[in-house]
């Protein structure tokens, strides 16, 4: 039924920048079927910061007033496939498209409530907390689209990637995971991150994952919802 | 908006506590607040500063835990909402376009305090919380009440409250902002959100 009339312009991407400036409807929602991506901005001196990681089912907000005023970018680890949504057109009818109504909203308080928190790790933990804090986070919302086995993750991300979203240099990133390895708390190699010891890893890093809403979450389940709608 | 009776907070007073078992929404009509994250052991960051016109724990109205805190730096004024609210447009998308500039402004937060040095951090707190101010029309003039201590601008800066005192002897004595007992003063803004992003500021 519905998702699919509301979902326009699927593309797929290599890993470079989205042009999310250059999308049609300006309005809109950004929509991450595959892959992963991020949203972040770029600083004086060209340095990048990483405001958060999307994943799949994440939906990214494309304001053109947000796009305007700070010049933020997607940018893709990888391929990504990726849909956009009219924003108005959802939002302006839950009762057509009830599944998609909240997953958006879930998706606008979960990226808010995480930059919060990011804040938070940039101000308050050490760079071994805060790596250790990202690890747990990325762990938590894969395993919730079915993007984890066991212990382990898929996390397309290289050490500057990391270091760009915690505020770190990539040596620095580089000394804390062999830290972490040395402690027995986790161990992130070619991409293949592994929770050697993910109660204490979320004990060290002062985990708690109310932040990122995972009761309203797992009742709505965007991939779910897309085949279904496929259907 | 249904017309809940309105609230009144005042200073230092905590509006919001973490995972409280029953939380509101509301939105801001006067005064301002603070949110905030504390880390298990007690390190305290102030996250957002709250204006009138932003929204404070917009999840309680999706039945969502509240993940932080939030306590009012003024005597505050506030509105709940209830999900009645939610059924109207006009008010819909004036909850989610707040909800959208907040997260935008975290995302500017975390650039501050990730890239920016402590006495540039500081200058563009001062300004983008006076911008803020003059849009909403809040104070007029070169005087503009931020009723903030130095352990709460600390708090917003992830500094310690020594390192906060120099920094705004190092704005005083530069001319571009004097910040006195809960009174910030700017000369000129224009030049000191160019001290934010200088050179100089990134050598001091």
């Amino acid at each position: 039924m519905t998702l699919r009339s509301a979902l326009s312009a699927q593309r797929r991407h290599g890993s470079n920048q989205i042009s999310v400036a250059g999308t049609s409807p300006a309005n809109g929602v950004l929509i991450i079927l595959n892959g992963f991506a991020c949203r972040y901005k770029v600083l004086h001196a060209g340095r990048r910061q990483i405001l958060g990681y999307l994943v799949p089912g994440d939906i990214c907000g494309l304001r053109l007033s947000t796009l305007s005023r700070g010049g933020y970018y997607v940018g893709t680890f990888g391929p990504t496939e990726t849909a956009i949504l009219s924003l108005e057109r959802i939002l302006s009818c839950p009762e057509l498209y009830p599944n998609l109504t909240r997953a958006l909203q879930w998706s606008m308080l979960a990226e808010e409530s995480i930059a919060r928190e990011w804040v938070t790790n940039v101000g308050q933990r050490t760079a071994y907390e805060r790596v250790a804090h990202l690890i747990c986070e990325m762990f938590v919302r894969l395993q919730l689209v079915g993007l984890t086995h066991d212990n382990q993750c898929t996390l397309p991300l290289t050490q500057r990637d990391l270091g760009d979203a915690l505020s770190l240099s990539s040596v620095h990133v580089n000394r804390v995971l062999r830290q972490l390895r040395l402690d027995g708390l986790a161990t992130f190699h070619h991409s293949e991150l592994v929770l050697t010891d993910r109660s204490a890893l979320h004990r060290i890093a002062g985990f708690d994952s109310a932040y990122l809403h995972l009761q309203a979450r797992s009742c709505i389940r965007p991939s779910t919802n897309i085949t279904a709608a496929s259907a | 908006m249904a017309r809940m009776p309105r609230r009144m907070i005042s200073a230092r007073e905590r509006m919001i506590v973490r995972a409280a078992e029953r939380s509101e929404s509301h939105i801001v009509i006067s005064g301002m607040l603070a949110r905030y994250s504390l880390t298990p052991d007690g390190r305290r960051q102030f996250t957002a500063l709250l204006l009138p016109g932003d929204v404070v724990g917009l999840e309680a109205l999706f039945n969502l835990r509240i993940p932080d805190n939030a306590v009012a730096l003024s005597a505050t004024i506030i509105q709940p909402l209830s999900p009645a609210d939610l059924q109207h447009p006009g008010t819909r998308q004036m909850l989610w376009d707040a909800l959208e500039r907040q997260t935008d402004r975290a995302g500017d937060w975390m650039l501050n305090l990730g890239g920016r040095p402590a006495a540039a951090r500081l200058a563009y707190f001062f300004h983008d919380t006076l911008t803020r101010m003059r849009a909403l029309g809040i104070g007029s003039g070169e005087h503009h009440q931020l009723p903030l201590t130095q352990v709460e601008l600390a708090d917003f800066l992830a500094l310690t409250p020594v390192h906060v005192n120099r920094c705004l002897a190092i704005l005083r004595a530069s001319g571009l902002a004097v910040f006195y007992r809960g009174r910030l003063q700017v000369p000129d803004p224009v030049r000191l959100a160019r001290f934010a992003d200088s050179d100089e500021a990134f050598e001091s």
